[in-house]
């Protein structure tokens, strides 16, 4: 089980996100699909191109979380690049927690489809993951 | 909840007992109106930054205040260039977001008729919006000429004269920028987006000096701006990925040594360094990377408004008078000399959200408008326009040469959409003379005018504290909005 909402309850000039997931792998899934939601709007496009590979080491969740979605971020500014579906694994090793997998995305087509918003970046403010009775939740403030 | 003290007219401090750890008292320049509805975040993070090391004076907050991330938007503070450290969170995630201001010969008269073809030609010529590209090829050995030389790039490759480099601050280039100290994802996320203007509050504005807009005629002669009805373009941008990049990239690396600087934080978004350090040293060499291409940003911008304003008028940009007035940066950290405590002193001065304010005399004001003081570029809304200032020798001697950039928001964007839809908002803005291009409608209502402070409250704060002194407003014609 996963969901988000797009939400401004801690900013003004910005955008943030409400998550949850039953496990760590759906509340990194659902931070992904609601970044591109705030990015690109409502999107049906899901056929994906192909697939990149992932691999991630933080000292704390929030960092991770913070790294994943910077990652894809860079990987749509950078390469046009929208991620359609991940097949993650999130484990802690030692002192640090360790994201290893796979994204399929497809290409984002500028010319012809709509967008919203450009992320300049992920912020730490508020950022803190929480479970209450098996739920993981988080507030993720973008800088737009 | 801190408790602010009136110190005198416009002036609000929270002294260093008001929360543990704070070394100099935090002081909030504002108005009896923009104080009483000042958010408490913004007190809590400027009372945060006064707990930094190495910090002087005071934590100053500017009358457009609004809560950022670390440090609050409108946010100035100088460290100590010896022991103080540098912060990311004190900069922003848009390095040298920033302003310029292009005059012309043109009145209001004549460009109105061809508003419609020129704002399209505008909107055609100047990429903007989401995933936007730059017309201009860099390879890597290019975008490192970029990132080391910022507006000279543009001078050697045609797009600047000298008389822009000489109206942008510091020539348009910030020394010490050591492309190495970028990482490969930042540079393969700017080297694509070269005189593009990107999205949210950044902008390109056609405005025009309405009747009683121009405040101190001598000034705004020295700047180039002498008559009611007068046109000007207004340019909103910065840094684009390659800044975006370099900041997610040092707050990452100062939140995990953190605890190597012996530094508690109060908010990841303030994490720091000491100047001197390594990782200090590292991130103010990739700031200067991104100040620079910023400020070659505006000025690819400025080569693009001026061909598109030669193919809708038939003249060349020289005779249409299109010439910089200023080009100047509000997020960014610059090494500069005050005095302090009656000695000469060597500060790293952080301005997040606020503009330097160099008053008459300063040697790094272009010898053209010395006898006046520096043009200080504010924008508004795309419904109320923007404002032209001169720096003052009050901001230097007493507020580190800062004043404001904004009017800043008091809105969120989801009350904002609440409001008002962006096909509405564009069709009023029509019937009121204000023509908007954009591609995205939501994003326009999010930036609806009544979502800002009103800039003339703002402007009347920053005359009145005499932080730099109010030379002309401008009235919006057309905007794009990316």
């Amino acid at each position: 089980m996963r969901q988000f909402r797009i939400s401004d309850r801690f900013t003004t000039a910005d955008i943030g996100l409400d998550i949850i997931g039953d496990s760590l792998l759906e509340l990194f899934a659902a931070a992904m699909e609601g970044m591109f939601a705030i990015i690109l709007g409502p999107c049906v496009e899901k056929d994906s191109k192909a697939s990149f590979s992932i691999a991630l080491s933080a000292e704390t969740l929030e960092q991770l979380l913070v790294d994943w979605l910077s990652e894809l971020l860079y990987r749509f500014d950078a390469e046009l690049q929208v991620p359609t579906a991940c097949r993650l694994e999130i484990d802690r090793v030692g002192e640090r927690y360790m994201l290893a997998g796979s994204v399929q995305f497809r290409d984002f087509e500028r010319e012809k489809e709509p967008s919203e918003h450009e992320i300049k970046a992920i912020t730490y403010y508020k950022l803190q993951i929480i479970e209450t009775n098996g739920i993981l939740s988080c507030h993720v403030v973008f800088d737009l | 909840m801190i408790e602010l003290n009136p110190v005198s007219k416009g002036i609000w401090e929270a002294p260093v007992e008001a929360k543990s750890g704070m070394l100099v008292p935090a002081r909030i320049l504002s108005s009896e109106a923009l104080i009483a509805g000042i958010d408490q975040a913004v007190v809590d993070q400027i009372t945060n930054v006064a707990c930094l090391p190495g910090i002087q004076r005071y934590a100053l907050c500017m009358p457009d205040a609004h809560r950022g991330y670390g440090f609050p938007i409108g946010g100035v503070a100088a460290f100590d260039a010896n022991d103080g450290v540098i912060s990311p969170g004190g900069i922003g995630f848009d390095i040298n977001c920033g302003m310029r201001i292009i005059r012309t010969n043109l009145t209001v008269a004549e460009v109105r008729p061809r508003l419609e073809p020129l704002i399209e030609e505008l909107f055609n010529t100047v990429p903007s919006g989401v995933g936007s590209r730059g017309f201009i090829p860099l390879n890597k050995e290019e975008f490192r000429k970029v990132m080391t030389d910022g507006a000279r790039w543009c001078m050697a490759r045609g797009y600047a004269d000298d008389d822009d480099l000489d109206k942008t601050e510091s020539g348009g280039c910030v020394e010490g920028a050591d492309p190495d100290a970028v990482s490969d994802q930042a540079k393969k996320r700017g080297v694509d987006q070269m005189g593009t203007l990107g999205s949210g509050n950044h902008y390109l504005e056609i405005e025009f000096l309405d009747d009683g807009g121009l405040h101190d005629p001598d000034t705004g002669n020295a700047f180039g701006v002498d008559r009611a009805g007068q046109v000007v373009i207004a340019i909103h941008c910065g840094s684009r990925g390659l800044g975006h990049q370099i900041a997610t990239d040092y707050l990452r690396l100062f939140v995990a040594n953190a605890s190597k600087y012996s530094l508690k934080l109060r908010d990841r978004e303030l994490a720091a360094a000491p100047i001197h350090s390594a990782d200090g040293q590292a991130y103010y060499s990739a700031m200067a990377c991104a100040a620079n291409s910023a400020y070659a940003n505006r000025q690819v911008i400025t080569s693009q408004v001026r061909k598109a304003f030669e193919r809708i008028f038939g003249l060349s940009w020289e005779k249409l008078g299109l010439n910089t007035i200023y080009d100047v940066a509000h997020n960014i950290a610059r090494f500069e000399k005050y005095s302090i405590d009656g000695k000469a002193k060597r500060v790293l001065v952080h301005r997040k959200g606020a503009t330097r304010s160099f008053g008459p005399q300063n040697p790094e004001v272009p010898a053209a408008y010395r006898g006046v003081g520096q043009p200080v570029i504010v924008g508004g809304s795309m419904e109320s326009g923007s404002a032209l200032f001169a720096g003052t020798a009050v901001s230097e001697s007493d507020y580190f040469g800062s004043t404001l950039h904004g009017s800043g928001r008091v809105m969120s964007r989801t009350q904002a959409l609440s409001k008002i839809r962006g096909d509405r908002l564009k069709s009023d803005l029509a019937e009121r003379g204000i023509i908007v291009k954009t591609g995205h409608l939501k994003g326009l209502a999010e930036e609806a005018g009544f979502a800002y402070k009103n800039i003339d409250d703002v402007a009347a704060a920053v005359d009145s504290l005499g932080i730099s002194s109010l030379v002309a407003r401008f009235h919006p014609l057309a905007c794009i909005k990316g």
